[in-house]
């Protein structure tokens, strides 16, 4: 089932072109990987997809409803974890999750419960009345990752989640990520982290100069790797189809 | 739904930022404490400094002069020492400590002694025509007290003159038979009628006049310093990157800008009450004749700052430029529109200018409200009115530019 189906998405910043005809699709139970250099158009393309910002042309689809339709409905069924902290760090982990349940209508009995369940999801129960800012940088990133899955959403995009956090928290975050894929939720993964990538995704997208340039299952695309140096890895599949040139 | 979750949020923010408190709240306090203590009316300290200090020199025991210190005394506003040394004067005058010095020459007595009823009948021409230099008086001030100084000379010449008219009326036969009549009837009544204590002790409070703008206008003041507050949460809601997830939730960006802004007014309605309510607590001030009209214009006040604040918030980018940018604003159009001294100290051109700032109505209609006897209820709700539609161009100014911002 297709949770989120983007087609020929386009655009412009001034004259510079961003995102060239970009199409993609996550289905339910499914983890996509979204990889690309700095300024391949990957955060445009996200910002598109999680209805932010208006394509100059294309279209995308939540569960089936069209985004420029109808945007109380189809935000309901999306999480967005951003690249940077979005957190209120005067708050503590239980008035972040309230305040953002809230804006989902998610209120009551059934906020609490949601509360308590992302609070264990996350391992953050024993601080759940402390300020965020008190928080050690691991804390906050979980604590980022789970006001996103506060509203029970259907499909996560998630834009590098785990930069900046030590290897217990970041290997906690992806064996919750991998539970929600297995629960039946579809998950849009941006990362520049090869491996990361490697071990998660079902499926990855390689963006460059505002294009999808591959976009298959991972034992696929390892595939086409032509280095028979060494063992046949993302990395090296990455680094062959955008090349070795410094990016800005 | 979702703007009373904002709202909520925002307000525990609010509570728990003490800059935001001390700004908001307490440095008002502070400022209108200030200028109480500069003005001598805080609690038990009234009126002292509210008087023309004024210091005779009078080197010889004189009962003229003790008859002319006496009357200077008793008037309103008026507080005066004396010395037997005209450098001890100076030194009061030259410290700030008195405005002017009032010194006696060694020839008064004479020339008093030479005056006729004629002189100050007709003081234009007569030995008086120079003023108090013509009893060998002198007023000594510093010259920036030039204006004081005026002051104290006509009003020195006034209670000399009135010390010396029934002096100078008794030497002269027919006014001292009309003068012997008028003290036998005066101590006749005096006998027969007490004294109306009222009227014996009543006094002008002219301390409380102080408050009654110096509250207003810096609360009007830091009603709109909101506008740095309210910056800096948009730009922290920015770099915090919870804008995004505000604008990924099903929020409609009207409920989002109403969320986002009506704590602020709820703060500065609150803000402005609490230093009217100290304002009348501390510094005893009055809620004019119709008080009910204050929230009114606290409320129209507040509205218009909240509007400006947003407006603001979607022009800066950092945390840098609101220092720079809002704060200069925010006191600029404290300055222009007359916060700072009585708008009607304000050159009639810079009145009129001033009427483009909301600033301007705000304190129309808290000086209509708080100091008029009979306040035009016409004029205070054509300055709400204004207010409101100030806080409306505000608003949807503000709501354009946030749409525009967001889409980039």
């Amino acid at each position: 089932m297709c949770l989120l189906e983007a087609r020929d998405l386009r655009k412009h910043y001034d004259t510079q072109l961003a995102v060239d005809g970009v199409s993609l699709r996550v289905s339910a139970g499914e983890i996509l990987g979204l990889l690309g250099p700095n300024g391949a158009g990957k955060t445009t393309t996200m910002l598109m997809l999680a209805g932010l910002l208006t394509p100059d042309d294309g279209a995308v689809r939540i569960d089936g409803v069209a985004t420029d339709h109808d945007g109380r409905a189809w935000r309901r069924q999306m999480g967005i974890v951003p690249q940077e902290l979005a957190l209120y760090p005067e708050l503590s982990a239980v008035e972040n999750l309230t305040f953002f349940g809230g804006l989902y209508d998610v209120v009551g009995p059934r906020l609490v419960d949601r509360i308590d369940s992302v609070l264990e999801t996350t391992g953050l129960t024993e601080h759940r009345d402390r300020p965020v800012r008190t928080y050690s940088g691991g804390m906050k990133r979980r604590l980022n990752f789970g006001v996103a899955l506060v509203h029970e959403p259907r499909l996560l995009i998630l834009d590098e989640p785990t930069v900046g956090v030590d290897p217990q928290s970041r290997a906690h975050l992806l064996e919750r990520i991998r539970e929600l894929r297995d629960r039946g939720m579809g998950v849009l993964y941006a990362s520049h982290y090869m491996e990361e990538v490697q071990t998660l995704c079902d499926r990855v997208a390689v963006m460059d100069l505002g294009r999808i340039i591959a976009n298959d299952t991972l034992d696929a695309l390892l595939e086409r790797v032509t280095d028979a140096s060494g063992p046949a890895n993302l990395e090296t599949l990455f680094l062959e189809m955008t090349g070795h040139r410094l990016r800005d | 739904m979702a703007y009373r979750h904002i709202i909520r949020k925002d307000l525990i923010v609010l509570t728990r930022d003490r800059r935001a408190v001390m700004v908001l709240v307490v440095m008002p306090l502070v400022f209108i404490a200030i200028l109480g203590f500069s003005t001598g009316k805080l609690i038990g300290w009234q009126n002292e400094n509210n008087r023309l200090h004024l210091v005779l020199v009078a080197p010889e025991e004189d009962a003229i002069i003790a008859e002319i210190a006496a009357s200077l005394r008793r008037r309103d506003g008026i507080a005066l020492t004396s010395t037997a040394r005209a450098e001890d004067a100076y030194t009061l005058v030259d410290d700030g400590n008195c405005v002017a010095a009032v010194t006696v020459g060694p020839s008064f007595r004479r020339r008093v002694d030479a005056l006729t009823i004629g002189d100050v009948l007709d003081p234009n021409q007569g030995r008086l025509a120079d003023g108090l230099a013509g009893l060998d008086m002198r007023i000594y001030a510093r010259p920036t007290q030039a204006a004081a100084a005026a002051l104290a000379d006509q009003l020195v010449l006034a209670e000399t003159v009135k010390v010396l008219l029934p002096h100078l009326a008794r030497r002269h036969a027919l006014f001292r038979v009309y003068l012997e009549a008028n003290d036998r009837s005066r101590a006749a009544s005096a006998t027969t009628q007490p004294v109306n204590a009222d009227n014996a002790t009543r006094t002008v409070d002219y301390g409380s006049a102080v408050y009654q703008i110096i509250v207003p206008s810096y609360t009007v003041m830091f009603a709109f310093f909101l506008v740095n507050i309210m910056a800096r949460s948009f730009i922290r809601e920015r770099d915090e990157g919870t804008l995004i997830r505000l604008r990924a939730a099903p929020v409609s960006t009207v409920s989002l800008l109403l969320g986002k802004t009506t704590p602020f007014f709820i703060v500065s309605v609150v803000q402005c009450a609490l230093l009217f309510v100290f304002g009348k607590l501390l510094f005893g001030m009055s809620w004019g004749e119709h008080p009910w009209l204050l929230p009114l214009v606290i409320v129209c006040t507040s509205l218009a700052a909240t509007a400006l604040g947003l407006l603001t918030s979607l022009f800066v980018r950092t945390e840098a430029q609101v220092s720079a940018y809002a704060n200069l604003l925010v006191i600029t159009l404290a300055g222009l529109s007359g916060c700072f001294m009585p708008r009607a100290w304000l050159p009639e051109t810079m009145r009129q200018v001033s009427l483009a700032i909301p600033h301007a109505w705000a304190l129309i209609a808290f000086d209509q409200t708080l100091n008029s006897a009979h306040p035009n209820l016409a004029r205070i709700l054509t300055c709400c009115g204004v207010l409101v539609l100030f806080s409306a161009a505000f608003f949807v100014w503000g709501g354009t530019r946030f749409r525009r911002l967001v889409e980039r």
